[in-house]
């Protein structure tokens, strides 16, 4: 990957838009970052084909009830069991990566955006809209995460659309404050006051000249996002507050299995390992590209 | 010292009032009518009008405001209209026990996670090494309640060894009962933690004083006991310190999982029965408690480091 070569702007407009770039899908990492990259590739890949290819995987219907095969433990017919409306458990899991796939990305990309927006516009303005918005991201920070997630949820009413909100309310401000900073320290390069006195409109200045430049931390901080978000989800849908029955979303089928779990302990492994499963796809990506970021800088 | 603290103090203020705005605010956020929300749809004007003057949500939104505040630095938190119990009363019986799961959860992830990152950053690179590092990339992804769950269903259930929920009385029942929740606390953070710490050891021992100490000849126990762990101890402590937050926001699915009365089991159940002005005086106690403790960690930080005065 071409480093972020200040000075020279051809060099950086390259880094426009770099998962695209080749390095990226194919990362000239060697040796074991390599390996591990290419790793989270193929357990992603497996993960998105199973999402979308549910119909063509499973046997059975994620929700058909089938009440004298309830509660079975996993067999050949049954893979991951039965839950005690006889709903193939294989199935529900398979479906649930789907709705949970969908949460992480648009949790994630919703952040990047508006964070990457506001903490450009905050690092180029400066002055009162900079205060004004460090203000707000410090508040924000000062609550876990979590607790003010679930007090937004709960107050809007449980459901998909309130923990989308809920995340996209707080979530940009760590991307905010990371592209702020990068934004402050890159004000003032050269190439970035020749783009200015070129007479170019600002929004020019700040879309080609300045974004190419800055969004590779907040690239690399949104592929480890999306474990975090993953789980956010999840865990939100495990207290009963973000996905609801009867669409199957891994956290909630372990809320599902809870009362079982002495016994029937599949209801809930299955849909937590998938969880962990798609999350260390994230987490090996996630590592691969900002190992990736480092090399680029360095060199 | 003092014009640090003083410094310190001054710039958690606005942020103080910010806390109050967003807590404050929370109430508005419920979808039209917070009175019949509570009430039902077949509630009376009079019965609607009742719960609005509770909640006080009939005057204009600035002396609501005020109202808000005012309580504040009484301890007067609101009132939990399903429980039947002041927030502040609820907070005073089950914070302590919110405290005691997250102090026992970062003992045992530091337990666990020094001699794991010792080892990982001594032996850098080596099989060893990569092995741990695999570890921390699958602990990373688990969420805390399903090994919540898998605890509960594994050794307090089938083996028998530990309860599969609530707090105990007295200290050493707390200790007993709060075990698994701790531990799942405890693995929810131990990726994070050795991840950094491997990082500072590293560091640490690339530095000159412990390259003498290897040209002094020290042995090498007395030399990762002494010196690398030591100086180790002190980033472990600041990556709890800037985690606390993240703590305390597992502890309340922690809190769910094992049913233990603290504060977050309190907020979700406050949250699943619309008991507003509960969740509103929970976020706002969670928030002030944040900022407190970072607050605290940040002066006793400047106060230890030589620069302090200078920070």
């Amino acid at each position: 990957m071409t480093a972020a070569h200040p000075g020279v702007p051809g060099k950086a407009r390259s880094l426009g838009r770099p998962v695209l770039h080749a390095s990226a899908v194919l990362p000239f990492l060697r040796g074991r970052e390599r390996v591990s990259m290419l790793v989270g590739y193929v357990l992603l890949g497996i993960v998105v084909v199973a999402a979308v290819f549910a119909p063509l995987i499973c046997r059975y219907s994620p929700t058909a009830l089938n009440p004298v095969a309830a509660l079975q433990g996993p067999s050949a017919t049954h893979f991951f069991g039965t839950d005690q409306f006889g709903r193939d458990v294989f199935a529900r899991t398979v479906y649930a990566a789907r709705i949970d796939l969908i949460i992480a990305f648009s949790l994630v990309g919703t952040a990047f955006v508006i964070g990457t927006a506001l903490g450009i516009v905050a690092g180029w303005a400066a002055g009162v809209a900079d205060s004004v918005l460090m203000r707000i991201v410090d508040v924000a920070l000062a609550f876990p995460f979590l607790v003010l997630v679930i007090s937004i949820v709960g107050l809007r009413g449980p459901g998909l659309l309130s923990l989308y909100l809920a995340v996209s309310i707080v979530s940009w401000v760590f991307y905010a404050r990371l592209v702020r900073s990068e934004v402050r320290q890159l004000r003032h390069a050269e190439y970035m006051l020749a783009a200015k006195a070129s007479d170019y409109s600002t929004l020019r200045v700040l879309a080609r000249h300045l974004l190419p430049n800055v969004i590779i931390q907040p690239l690399v901080y949104a592929s480890s996002d999306l474990v975090y978000a993953l789980l956010l989800g999840a865990s939100v849908s495990y207290l009963g507050l973000g996905v609801q029955p009867p669409t199957p979303e891994w956290g909630q089928m372990v809320q599902d299995g809870s009362t079982f779990i002495g016994a029937q302990w599949w209801l809930s492994f299955f849909p937590g390992a998938a969880i962990v499963f798609t999350a260390v796809a994230f987490s090996l990506i996630g590592d691969g590209l900002a190992a990736l970021a480092r090399e680029g800088s360095a060199r | 010292m003092r014009r640090l603290i003083a410094r310190r103090v001054a710039q958690a203020l606005p942020v103080l009032v910010g806390i109050t705005v967003v807590t404050f605010s929370m109430v508005h956020l419920v979808p039209g009518n917070p009175a019949r929300a509570l009430a039902g749809q077949r509630a009376t004007p009079q019965i609607l009008a009742s719960i609005r003057h509770q909640l006080g949500i009939d005057k204009p939104l600035l002396a609501q405001y005020w109202h808000f505040i005012s309580g504040l630095p009484r301890g007067q938190l609101g009132y939990s209209f399903l429980l039947h119990k002041t927030t502040d009363a609820l907070v005073a019986a089950r914070l302590p026990t919110t405290l005691f799961l997250v102090i026992y959860g970062v003992l045992i992830a530091i337990t666990l996670g020094v001699p794991l990152a010792l080892v990982s950053a001594v032996r850098k690179e080596s099989p060893l090494d990569h092995g741990i590092k695999g570890t921390l990339v699958v602990g990373l992804g688990l969420p805390s309640f399903w090994i919540g769950l898998l605890l509960i269903g594994f050794l307090a259930l089938r083996l028998g060894w530990f309860p599969a929920g609530g707090a105990g009385v007295g200290f050493v029942d707390h200790l007993w009962h709060l075990f698994l929740p701790a531990l799942t606390l405890a693995l929810s953070f131990l990726a994070v933690l050795v991840r950094n710490l491997r990082a500072s050891l590293i560091e640490v021992m690339d530095t000159d004083f412990v390259s003498l100490a290897v040209l002094k000849g020290i042995s090498r126990l007395r030399l990762y006991t002494r010196h690398v762990l030591r100086n180790a101890l002190i980033p472990a402590v600041t990556i709890v310190g800037l985690n606390l937050s993240y703590l305390l926001g597992a502890s309340v699915v922690v809190e769910s999982v094992f049913s233990v009365d603290g504060v977050g089991n309190t907020l979700v159940n406050a949250v699943l029965s619309r008991d507003y002005q509960l969740v509103q005086g929970l976020a706002l106690v969670f928030g002030v408690l944040v900022l407190v403790i970072t607050l605290t960690v940040d002066i006793i930080q400047a106060g230890l480091s030589p620069r302090g005065e200078v920070a």
